[in-house]
């Protein structure tokens, strides 16, 4: 990828750099050495659904990563709301979402987000909050082996509405789902991201579409 | 705007991976408690002396199967993406090899437990006395060794993990690494035995064949530990798939 997301996330040019809540400057990065990304560069300011679209392999999941500071650039920085990606300020300012459920094995649904909620500093009404907004509290007392795909992404998704964050990074979420379920989780998604920095990886146009309407 | 958590980092996920570790690994746990607890209870019962000699001996191996949930867990987390979340979450690849090493010893802590004090609770019940031999197989080598050989295991297992693509069953690192983590015990046994046949074992001698062993894996320990940074690089705690 060689600056291709530039065309779908604008640099916003007029936006004052006491809003940006993202921020790529010529960014290099990869795994093991292997460069995916080539000097990538854009800023994103006003809250809003940004889809970066592109095919397999074009190296999306490596930009988020790199955004959620996951991967460490090999050149070039990345701010998140005006500070460096590697301070945790940063970090606690976004959600990272992939295609991954990420449930921990051994955990009941409500214990998975006491585990997330833990590790993000949520509290135990917040974990109530989330099981009745997402609809999922019947849900609470099964194990990860004992739901469907869609209620497994139903409840990975909730993780990342446990605590608000300004900054949503959705590395194909619906990916692996059937039409259906992932159409409910399109709209829960922007449902539940009003007024947010949404940045949402697809290979598929018509999601595209739909999600950026 | 989210508000920031000044103490994030300061949450820990020990306990509840130690929870998780306990059920998910719960086949090695009890496994592992059950043989050596009656292997130690048996030989308690009917031979004091050939549990001296033997006990201190075979309970680190089982302390090693019964310590595999740490391990299990571990390599499920990457597989499933839970590390990935994790270290977006801020938690260092570091933090999160700590995590499952702690885990580990914390589960070694609990068969040994058991084993221990099912053993010697009969051994002691049976009015047998407390003997040098004894004082120096269980607290200097046994428990050490069980804490050692596990971690060593433990650590060899994260390596495997994190340096290999996902492999399931007997094949996989968790089926593998109880057998490479009992390779020290199991050494130190069969020395021990193979000494034993040319004649009675001085006290000096067992002493120097055990402090031997204990220190070849506390090194070999260390070596990994602190080789983390430098061969398990961020990008092997993420998923494969």
């Amino acid at each position: 990828m060689s600056q291709s997301v530039s065309g779908v996330l604008p640099n916003n040019p007029g936006a004052s750099d006491d809003h940006v809540e993202i921020e790529c400057r010529s960014v290099t990065s990869g795994y093991l050495g292997s460069r995916v990304l080539h000097k990538v560069s854009f800023r994103v300011s006003e809250p809003s659904v940004y889809v970066v679209l592109g095919p397999n392999g074009a190296g999306k999941t490596t930009l988020f990563r790199t955004l959620a500071g996951i991967l460490r650039p090999y050149e070039g920085e990345v701010y998140i709301g005006g500070e460096p990606i590697d301070r945790q300020s940063s970090r606690d300012r976004l959600h990272y979402l992939t295609h991954l459920d990420g449930l921990p094995d051994g955990l009941q649904v409500r214990e998975s987000l006491e585990f997330f909620g833990r590790a993000e500093g949520a509290r135990s009404q917040d974990v109530d909050r989330v099981l009745d907004q997402l609809e999922i509290r019947d849900l609470s007392a099964k194990f990860p082996s004992q739901l469907s795909a869609g209620q497994r992404k139903r409840v990975s998704i909730a993780r990342i509405f446990l605590r608000e964050r300004s900054i949503y990074l959705l590395d194909e979420p619906t990916a692996n789902l059937d039409p259906k379920a992932a159409r409910e989780i399109r709209e829960l998604i922007l449902k539940l991201s009003r007024d947010k920095v949404v940045l949402y990886s697809s290979h598929n146009l018509f999601e595209a579409r739909e999600i950026g309407r | 705007m989210a508000t920031p958590n000044a103490d994030y980092t300061s949450r820990s996920l020990l306990s509840v991976t130690v929870r998780r570790a306990s059920i998910t690994g719960r086949f090695y746990l009890v496994y592992g408690s059950f043989i050596s607890s009656l292997l130690g209870v048996i030989l308690a019962h009917f031979s004091a002396a050939s549990f001296s000699a033997s006990y201190p001996l075979f309970v680190p191996i089982f302390g090693v199967v019964g310590s595999m949930g740490g391990l299990v867990v571990f390599t499920s987390d990457r597989t499933k993406g839970v590390l990935e979340y994790l270290i977006a979450y801020g938690y260092s690849p570091r933090r999160l090899f700590a995590d499952a090493l702690l885990t580990t010893m914390a589960l070694v802590g609990v068969v040994m437990g058991i084993s221990d004090s099912a053993s010697l609770g009969v051994y002691f019940a049976e009015g047998n006395p407390v003997t040098s031999n004894l004082v120096i197989g269980v607290g200097v080598y046994a428990v050490p060794m069980a804490f050692a050989c596990a971690a060593f295991a433990s650590t060899m297992g994260v390596y495997w993990t994190t340096l290999s693509s996902p492999r399931q069953g007997i094949n996989s690192p968790v089926g593998l690494i109880p057998f490479i983590g009992i390779l020290p015990a199991l050494v130190t046994l069969l020395t021990i035995v193979t000494l034993t046949l040319s004649g009675p074992l001085s006290t000096d001698t067992l002493l120097l064949v055990l402090g031997s062993a204990m220190g070849i894996v506390a090194f070999l320990v260390i070596f990994l530990v602190a080789g983390m940074g430098r061969f398990l690089r961020r990008e092997r705690f993420l998923s494969p798939s």
